[in-house]
């Protein structure tokens, strides 16, 4: 089945300066795919037609059985909330909530994600997380304490919480070093394999390829010609 | 930091309206509060207003006086209830002495209905006696069996005294928070005793003196007083009485209803009311703009947050509610500071005001006006959030996304 489905998209920010055109892609349940291309391509407004923060002018964007260019905003926002993880490229984190707090916000908003959980109740859910990511001994301290590659795993921990079917992450590694890339991927795709959620991970960096097994090339895909 | 400073002066803009508008409310109340079952106030001819602030209230002076036959000619008419006369021309430390009889005692009426009562002593009986107000008692430490001398005049500092005839306390008044607090009560003989062997406004001089222990009752006659209350036997009675007083032939007199009066004086200081107004006004609309500034500054910080509530599934329009939401919790809580500071300072400021303005200002509940402007502040604080709200509503999660 299906995860992701796009057919004839075409999608513009102002008229006449199309941006993206995609004739077909299709991305299955369970996969975990690289997509990249350079700062500029569309990356990002990809992500957001799938997430369904943005609507595509024509064509359909089926996300999880839901055309997403069909719904009206907020049932786009819902399905988002309930069956996605999105991890955006930067401002990810409620700087007035806690780490515990700012982890189980998608669950007190969606009463979907908080019935998935596996642990018994939602503080277990989100201490067994918290240990995978090696984030235990922080919950209850103000995000603003973290290092930048702790408050990463704070948002993978929030992305995956309640098992979503898609985790979408935006540049999620650009800020860190080659080191840490390499154990943070690892991590992502551990915990997306846990919740057997679909991974699509967005880079400009095409060496993070060997971890994913699809790449998509977004200016291959995409039939506007950039000038 | 810029959340609480708007607070503050949305709190300050709106305890000045409401201070202004209490202040108002609370003067009118207490002047009312001050005489009660009066139905008219008759005086020498004159205005009506000089005429009810300087009888009841203790501002200013009588100009000239009535005579003593014309006041007994009314006291002793068909549709008087009862008369209580008052002649004033003497002063303690700068408070009043005020000539009066009996009827005083067992007719002045306050807030409604409250008579005069004594904490102490009883009513004046003898020429050289006094009652004193619970002000007087408390400020110059006099107790019953106190002496005093009293000056001609109404000045708080006159050369000349009437040191050769003290007057003996022998009741102190109870607390009635009205200007009965600030004066001295003496009888009408005590008064005439004073002016016996003085002759004008000068004492005796030496060895002229008639000794105060030789003066007897039968020797004082009453000539004049400063003025009268007076109660009707019915409403019908107040209004042709007013007439006949006004038209009295024999001497030229004034009488007036004294909430009347007092309305006449409201309606003269409507004028200030209306300024303080406008300018309690003018800061409510500088606060409200101050909070637009500061939400739309605040604003950028929020893209962060906006896009991260959109991201676990938050509506755009549950986000404008969260924007509305602060604006309107901000204004509420501006409001309520406000009345908070407002009402505890008009609580506090409430006896020494009394003390040195002799304004009387009352407590008062909150009126239509004040939860007018209440209601005022909080839609407008709330249509403020609109602005900033609508700007995120419309730039919905992309701008968030992008924000760099």
């Amino acid at each position: 089945m299906s995860a992701v489905h796009l057919q004839d998209v075409s999608f513009s920010y102002k008229q006449n300066a199309p941006l993206l055109r995609i004739e077909d892609l299709l991305i299955d349940e369970g996969e975990r795919v690289l997509l990249y291309g350079p700062s500029g391509s569309g990356k990002t407004t990809l992500l957001g037609l799938v997430a369904g923060t943005l609507r595509a002018h024509t064509g359909d964007v089926q996300v999880l059985g839901k055309d997403m260019s069909r719904l009206s905003p907020s049932a786009r926002d819902r399905h988002r909330g309930t069956e996605m993880g999105y991890i955006l490229q930067r401002f990810n984190l409620i700087p007035y909530l806690s780490i515990r707090e700012n982890i189980a916000l998608p669950c007190h908003v969606h009463a979907k994600r908080m019935k998935r959980i596996t642990a018994s109740t939602l503080d277990g859910e989100i201490a067994r997380i918290a240990e995978q990511l090696g984030l235990d001994g922080f919950l209850h301290e103000p995000v603003t304490r973290l290092t930048t590659s702790q408050q990463q795993r704070v948002v993978i921990a929030r992305a995956v919480i309640g098992a979503p079917r898609l985790v979408i992450a935006d540049e999620l590694t650009s800020s860190l070093d080659r080191d840490h890339q390499e154990s943070f991927l690892r991590l992502l795709v551990d915990v997306c394999n846990e919740s057997r959620s679909t991974l699509i991970f967005v880079s400009h960096d095409n060496s993070l390829m060997s971890r994913f097994e699809r790449q998509v090339a977004l200016v291959e895909i995409n039939r506007v010609i950039s000038c | 930091m810029i959340t609480g400073l708007t607070i503050f002066s949305i709190a300050l803009s709106i305890s000045l309206l409401v201070g202004v508008d209490r202040v108002r409310q609370g003067t009118e109340d207490g002047f009312a509060c001050a005489l009660s079952q009066t139905d008219l106030v008759v005086g020498p001819r004159g205005g009506s207003l000089p005429l009810l602030l300087y009888s009841v209230f203790h501002f200013g002076a009588p100009s000239n006086n009535l005579s003593f036959a014309s006041y007994e000619h009314f006291r002793d008419h068909p549709a008087v209830q009862w008369t209580i006369p008052f002649s004033l021309g003497h002063s303690h430390y700068g408070y009043r002495v005020i000539a009066t009889d009996d009827n005083f005692y067992e007719h002045y009426r306050y807030h409604r209905d409250h008579s005069i009562d004594f904490i102490g002593g009883s009513r004046p009986a003898n020429i050289f006696d006094a009652a004193i107000g619970s002000e007087v008692a408390e400020h110059l430490g006099y107790r019953v069996g106190s002496k005093i001398i009293l000056n001609p005049g109404l000045k708080t500092v006159s050369l000349v005294k009437h040191t050769s005839k003290p007057f003996t306390v022998v009741g102190v008044l109870a607390h009635t928070a009205t200007p009965v607090d600030r004066a001295i009560y003496i009888t009408l003989n005590g008064e005439e005793a004073m002016r016996l062997d003085w002759a004008d406004e000068m004492p005796p001089p030496p060895g002229e003196e008639v000794p105060a222990a030789s003066i007897e009752k039968e020797d004082l006659h009453v000539k004049d007083l400063s003025a009268f209350l007076v109660q009707t036997r019915s409403r019908v009675d107040t209004l042709l009485l007013q007439r006949e007083i006004n038209n009295y032939r024999e001497e030229p007199l004034t009488a007036i209803i004294p909430a009347l009066t007092l309305q006449e004086l409201w309606s003269l200081l409507g004028y200030a009311d209306i300024a303080l107004s406008l300018v309690s006004g003018a800061v409510l609309v500088v606060a409200l703009l101050a909070m637009l500034i500061g939400l739309h500054t605040v604003l950028n910080e929020r893209r962060r947050e906006v896009a991260v509530l959109r991201t676990v599934g938050f509506h755009a329009r549950q986000i404008f509610l969260l924007f509305i939401l602060e604006s309107t919790i901000i204004s509420s809580a501006g409001v309520v500071l406000g009345l908070a500071a407002a009402y505890g300072l008009l609580w506090m400021a409430r006896a020494p005001v009394e003390a040195h303005f002799g304004i009387p200002l009352a407590m008062v509940g909150i009126s239509s006006r004040v939860s007018l402007y209440v209601f005022v502040v909080i839609v407008a604080g709330t249509s403020v959030g609109c602005i900033p709200a609508v700007r995120v509503y419309r730039n919905g999660l992309m701008d968030g996304l992008n924000a760099q």
